[in-house]
């Protein structure tokens, strides 16, 4: 025994009810112990003199503990190019630490283009990043590199960088893991094998309770095919409502599902044309009653309390909106514009507005999409213009967005619109950045940019969205007049950023020798 | 060798000025930028009408503002650094303006006082005496006399506290923690500083680990011994007494190291360097070892209610200056006495495995117990994650437990791959902390902790 635990333990009850027996120590210790402690010297004097010395023979004498386990496998060399020069590490750094979104996966994505891998100082950073930000985990696994495969191993949280695509799936997470973890596995599973995922869905059905059944179901929409169709008719009738909801619109997905055909047909007898100052007009009605079979394709036969559709116009909206919008303009022979157009006259206008805005959201055609952002006004309706662009192609979006921000005409609004525009993601062209920023300078020196946070945080995003050529010549002349000063920070903050990805679009070179 | 940004923003006092620093790499607010071999300077625009002149003398780096911050370095020397490591095409070279060059002239002639003052002994002691009001010397023995007397009533009663914990028993310890600090304040009244600050920290010990008693008597005995030596002083050797005094909490004035302490020209390596702040009293530490001399030094400055410290230290540059040795046995606290110019970056060379290292920690340590922490420089440490812990393991599986955040654990074990590293930290008698780590190059150094 350690002869200072040995002291220790016997000093803990006190001399008083106990006085420690010092027994002699091996060697020169006790020597100079005896030599230091007369044999009058009192007891605790002698304890402590004693631990003293012992104390001060344990610091010298340390000897380190003997590695219980293994020492971590050395890690195999890397045949990539590790992105070690100064700026880009340096880039790299600030890029993880301090974001944004935008600029981490750029950055990992100019990393994989250039063949490149992470330097092994940013990858707890990156894989810390990634395992918050799911998205991340894609772009970041072809840069990890031999190093960063490594160090995941080590960390529960970072296990995710190991199981790639097509790594095992652990079935364990689906019979025992939370909800979360249940919906990832689903949809995994979904990606590669659809059949495969249906079946282990269905097994368990009857133990899930409605927000389970919610949740999972919707992995469906991953893959989805006609050989989903018998399994989802199957649950047309499900005991929740927003399941039932739920299966009937991704049955709606299916163009030539039978749940579609019904709906066709409960549709089709409620049009009808008639002749109008000589020209045929096609006339909406809806049905007068509600049908013995409908229930069972999940139409509901009473509306919710805040509904505004009459009770008509309710059954009408839910038939009209599981319809393939290609339907209409065949059975019309009208175009989606003329369609609206239409519509808006009709009595019914809200339902089937309502209806196809619903179906133009499941479909994203941007033929659609067009229509109804040509429309100033639509009864019943509020659609938000932001979606409706992102089901553009992205070359046609900018010019919808200059629409809407030229429309607004007050300078309050633009940093609300170009927090829209950056969650977009979509990169602009060098013309639109231009405009854009004219914009916000002209913003930023009036008393409305003074006031619009949303501005100073929209922009970063923004600036990673910009042409990379484009930045020097818009950042960097940016006077900073008195009147905005407040903005300098942001603007330092953007010339960063601007910096940044300049060095991205650099190859990396492995460290300079310095 | 230029900083690099991250290199930059460790000089920081705090987070608030890296933050604020980062929001002026504006060209735009600087009207004037520029540099030349010995110095970098620029005209920053604040929010009053006359701009800013901010300086920096590359040697150091060593910075000079004329805004009215208390921070030191403040955010616009940072930033004026900042800038010049990102947009060196907004500076041009040009002539130093007044305010620089007679900034620079001034801090040279300082220099070379200081460094007149340390070499011509007796002149300078001759100097002093004319400027300084003649001393007494019957009057400071009779000082002298007065401290030892409360000194030594002081460890009196020391000797019967300790007495009183061994006769009632440690187990009492973790229900008395006001003890600790109340004896503690009495030693401190008792010019024994020294002794409050080793109270303190064991007092910090009760109760923590399976083995917090050993711990704790181990202190204590110690404690008993520092007793025993004052007793003895005068049968002791100079070194030891020296030891012994500044284990107590005597300190040497700056001026006699200066003037009388043991100096060593030497290429000194800046091994690491860590800030510690207590109820506004900022420590820091900056650890050096010398290339011809092998020595290692430390060079300790205290900073009162602001955070500031005029020299600067870059880890892993190798310094060309002479130190003055605090006297002691085994000598280590140092005070620079002249500025170097020199900048290189290198790695330690020859750093000794763990097994070396320790052997001589035991010669230091057994020729001055009371110094710690003590600097601890090895090399063959593979980082290790023992559990929720850290730790540095040898090729032959000896493991050192490392107080390090998770955050330094995962960028040493991704730096390292699994192989060695070479690690400098301060040892603690049980735990290292790092403060620096190389592979071929410097690869981590300890981040400030957050206030």
């Amino acid at each position: 025994m350690n002869p200072l635990h040995d002291l220790a333990t016997q000093a803990l009850l006190g001399s008083e009810r106990r006085p420690p027996v010092l027994t002699p120590l091996p060697g020169a210790v006790d020597d100079l112990l005896d030599a230091a402690s007369p044999s009058e010297t009192a007891l605790e004097i002698r304890v402590l003199r004693r631990a003293g010395v012992l104390a001060a023979c344990a610091d010298a004498g340390y000897v380190p503990a003997a590695g219980g386990a293994e020492p971590p496998p050395l890690c195999e060399a890397e045949s990539l190019l590790a992105a070690t020069d100064p700026q880009w590490r340096a880039a790299l750094v600030e890029i993880f630490q301090d974001g944004p979104d935008l600029l981490q996966r750029e950055a990992l994505r100019q990393l994989a283009e250039y063949g490149a891998v992470l330097p092994p100082k940013i990858l707890p950073l990156a894989l810390t990043a990634a395992s918050k930000t799911p998205a991340l985990q894609a772009l970041l696994r072809p840069v990890l590199g031999q190093r960063g495969r490594w160090l995941a191993r080590f960390n529960p949280d970072w296990a995710y960088a190991l199981s790639g695509d097509d790594a095992e799936l652990d079935f364990s997470l689906w019979e025992r893991g939370t909800l979360e973890a249940r919906k990832a596995f689903l949809r995994q599973l979904r990606r590669r094998d659809p059949a495969a995922a249906r079946t282990t869905l269905e097994t368990a059905l009857t133990e899930l309770d409605a927000r389970e059944r919610l949740t999972l179901l919707e992995q469906l929409s991953v893959n989805l095919d006609a050989s989903d169709e018998d399994f989802l008719e199957n649950r047309l009738t499900d005991r929740g409502k927003e399941v039932r909801g739920l299966v009937a619109n991704l049955l709606a997905r299916l163009p030539d599902s039978r749940h579609v055909a019904r709906m066709i047909a409960r549709l089709a007898p409620c049009l009808r044309q008639e002749r109008k100052l000589l020209r045929q007009h096609w006339v909406i009605e809806p049905p007068s009653a509600f049908g013995a079979d409908w229930k069972a394709d999940a139409i509901e036969e009473t509306r919710a309390k805040s509904e505004s559709l009459g009770e008509r116009a309710w059954w009408l909206y839910q038939i009209a909106r599981a319809l393939p919008l290609a339907w209409w303009s065949e059975r019309l022979a009208l175009s989606p514009a003329e369609l609206i157009g239409w519509a808006k006259k009709s009595d019914w206008s809200e339902a089937l507005l309502r209806a196809w805005h619903d179906a133009l959201t499941r479909e994203r055609n941007p033929v659609w999409a067009a229509a109804f952002l040509g429309e100033t006004k639509l009864p019943g309706l509020t659609v938000d213009p932001f979606a409706l662009i992102d089901h553009l192609p992205p070359a046609e979006r900018e010019s919808y967005w200059l629409r809407l921000l030229n429309k607004s005409a007050r300078r309050s609004g633009v940093g609300e619109w170009l927090g829209r525009i950056s969650q977009s993601g979509t990169p602009c062209s060098a013309e639109f950045a231009r405009q854009v920023l004219q914009h916000v300078r002209a913003t930023v020196a009036s008393d409305a940019g003074k006031w619009d946070y949303s501005l100073r945080q929209a922009l970063p995003d923004f600036i990673c969205l910009m042409p990379v050529a484009l930045l020097d010549e818009t950042l960097q002349h940016w006077p900073v007049e008195p009147e905005a000063q407040y903005f300098s920070e942001t603007l330092a903050r953007l010339i960063a950023i601007a910096e940044r990805r300049k060095t991205l679009y650099r190859p990396p070179t492995s460290r300079n020798p310095s | 060798m230029p900083l690099t940004p991250q290199e930059i923003l460790k000089l920081s006092p705090d987070d608030a000025s890296a933050k604020a620093a980062k929001g002026l790499v504006l060209p735009a607010k600087w009207p004037q930028l520029h540099h030349d071999d010995q110095a970098v300077w620029g005209e920053c625009q604040g929010s009053g009408s006359k701009p800013y002149q901010v300086q920096v003398d590359r040697a150091g780096p060593t910075f000079r503002c004329s805004c009215p911050s208390r921070k030191f370095p403040c955010k616009h020397g940072l930033a004026l650094l900042l800038l010049r490591a990102q947009h060196p095409d907004s500076f041009s070279v040009a002539e130093q303006p007044a305010w620089v060059s007679e900034w620079l002239e001034s801090r040279r002639k300082r220099d070379e006082k200081q460094a007149a003052k340390a070499t011509a002994e007796t002149p300078a002691e001759g100097e002093a005496a004319a400027t300084k009001p003649p001393a007494d010397p019957a009057a400071a023995a009779r000082r002298e006399v007065a401290r030892l007397k409360q000194m030594e009533a002081g460890l009196a009663e020391l000797e019967r506290w300790l007495g009183d914990r061994l006769r009632q028993g440690l187990a009492q310890l973790p229900a008395q923690p006001e003890l600790w600090e109340a004896l503690a304040t009495r030693m401190v009244d008792a010019k024994l500083p020294g002794i409050a600050y080793r109270l303190r920290r064991i007092g910090g010990w009760v109760n923590r680990g399976e083995h917090w008693a050993s711990r704790v008597l181990g202190g204590l005995g110690q404690l008993q011994i520092l007793i025993d030596a004052f007793r003895r002083l005068d049968t002791l050797s100079v070194p030891v007494q020296a030891d012994l005094r500044n284990a107590l909490g005597v300190t040497v004035d700056r001026e006699t190291v200066l003037k009388s302490g043991e100096r060593i020209l030497d290429d000194w390596l800046v091994l690491g360097q860590c800030v510690e702040e207590e109820s506004r009293l900022w420590t820091r530490r900056v650890w050096l070892r010398g290339d011809q001399s092998g020595r290692m030094a430390l060079v300790l400055d205290h900073a009162h209610g602001v955070r500031r410290f005029e020299q600067n230290y870059v880890t892993s540059t190798r310094l060309e200056m002479t130190l003055a040795f605090y006297p002691g046995n085994a000598p280590l606290r140092a005070i620079p006495i002249n500025e170097s110019r020199a900048r290189e970056r290198t790695p330690p060379a020859n750093a000794p495995p763990l097994d070396r290292a320790l052997d001589t920690l035991a010669s230091t340590l057994a020729m001055n117990p009371w110094q710690w922490p003590q600097p601890l420089l090895y090399s063959g440490a593979i980082p290790y994650r023992n559990g929720k812990n850290w730790a540095l393991e040898t090729a032959s599986r000896q493991l050192l437990p490392l107080t390090a955040s998770d955050d330094s654990g995962w960028v040493l074990l991704a730096e390292s791959g699994g192989g060695p590293l070479t690690v400098f930290g301060e040892w603690d008698g049980e735990t290292l902390r790092p403060l620096s780590a190389w592979t071929d190059d410097l690869i981590w150094t300890e981040e400030a902790q957050p206030a």
